[in-house]
């Protein structure tokens, strides 16, 4: 588990190129620089390569709404990790 | 039956009463599904376009269920393309007039609340192909898809919501705070669309007849009253609207996702398309938008960020047909 947060947060700083980001589970896109539309995708482009995972369409839309921050993704990606 | 009628006030005072007290969900079901026909039926102009809404409807219901329990490689875009086709003939686009003869152009039915039914199809397809889809029947599918309050004109509801209401053991039960609050809010509505919308739209009226009576005398008070006049139309139509459908569906313990949410007070455009008709918005963000970027990006990652700026434009302009 601790990998894959590792793993995430390696993704999250190169996918936004700030070395110094660290996440938190409160986190959400107002949280970090230029997390918009396009780059929520390059991110989860980039989480699917780094842990060799797939996100749904309905996946991808539900981490949009409200309530939802970069706990709630890590959650998903663990689950789909565990999954294998 | 249109939303803003009397007629509409007491289908839903019928429904709010009835639905809450059958315990059992074998007849809550039978009786939406009854209010649905109702409402459907008094909506359809004629029985060709009855039978053409049928058609499509269990069309699109037999794609879904060959793709649950058939499918074979490129059924999700031979579905979509094949529907979107049908739904262009049925829709009587003008630029399509060529490639029919005016015989045929004119016996094509109208067909009620057919843009609808399609992003609630796309949306199941593309949720079906990838697993994320709750079961659904036939009339399971026929009642998402005839739901009277969201046949018009949204909200967009998505299929995994409806069926956890449909298959709800136990709805949930509004105290009379939460009931007058919803019945508070549909009347708004009402007022909405009876009052303030037709008096907006008497003022477009007013201010275009005397704007194109006399084209060469600038009044600036003229002007402004018919720049500002229809926007201020479409907002209170359309919010009002929302407003009696879902506190229409509130009152039988169904929630509807929100689609307003004071748009005219947006920062900037990117802003205001989340407040205005938002649930058509998320679902071009997610079905069109997204969807399309992730592909190309995947592709070609380096040109991903220049590709996305035209399928953004492309999103919009699909919205816009």
């Amino acid at each position: 588990m601790n990998n894959t947060r590792a793993t995430v947060r390696k993704v999250f700083r190169e996918v936004f190129d700030d070395p110094t980001i660290e996440l938190r589970d409160d986190m959400t896109a107002d949280h970090i620089d230029g997390w918009d539309s396009m780059m929520h995708i390059n991110l989860i482009i980039a989480l699917e390569r780094a842990l060799g995972i797939k996100f749904a369409t309905a996946e991808i839309s539900r981490m949009k709404e409200p309530g939802e921050n970069v706990g709630s993704l890590v959650a998903l990606i663990e689950a789909k990790v565990c999954k294998g | 039956m249109t939303a803003c009628s009397i007629g509409f006030l007491l289908f839903s005072a019928v429904l709010a009463v009835v639905i809450p007290m059958m315990p059992r969900i074998g007849v809550r079901q039978c009786i939406l599904g009854t209010a649905n026909f109702v409402f459907l039926i008094s909506l359809v102009p004629d029985m060709s376009s009855a039978a053409c809404l049928f058609l499509f409807v269990l069309a699109t219901y037999l794609a879904l269920w060959l793709l649950r329990n058939k499918p074979f490689p490129g059924i999700v875009p031979a579905t979509i393309c094949t529907v979107v086709v049908v739904f262009f003939f049925l829709r009587r686009y003008s630029f399509l007039e060529w490639m029919l003869p005016e015989s045929t152009w004119r016996r094509i039915p109208q067909v009620i609340g057919i843009s609808y039914m399609l992003f609630k199809f796309i949306h199941m397809v593309v949720d079906q192909s990838q697993g994320q889809l709750a079961p659904f029947t036939f009339v399971s599918y026929l009642n998402y898809q005839g739901l009277c309050f969201t046949l018009t004109a949204g909200p967009i509801q998505r299929y995994n919501d409806f069926y956890q209401y449909w298959t709800s053991r136990e709805l949930p039960v509004l105290d009379t705070r939460e009931a007058l609050i919803s019945w508070n809010r549909l009347l708004t509505g009402m007022i909405k669309v009876a009052v303030f919308a037709a008096i907006a739209l008497d003022l477009f009226e007013r201010s275009r007849t005397q704007l194109l009576a006399d084209p060469h005398t600038y009044v600036l008070e003229r002007f402004v009253i018919f720049f500002y006049s229809y926007g201020i139309f479409m907002y209170f139509n359309f919010s009002g609207y929302t407003d009696i459908v879902i506190a229409a569906a509130k009152l039988i313990g169904l929630t509807l996702p929100e689609n307003f949410n004071r748009p005219y007070v947006a920062r900037n455009v990117i802003d205001y398309w989340n407040r205005w008709h938002i649930t058509l918005t998320h679902w071009i963000r997610d079905y069109i938008f997204m969807s399309s970027y992730k592909a190309v990006a995947e592709r070609f990652p380096n040109k991903g960020r220049q590709l996305g700026y035209g399928l953004l434009f492309l999103a919009l302009l699909l919205a816009g047909v």
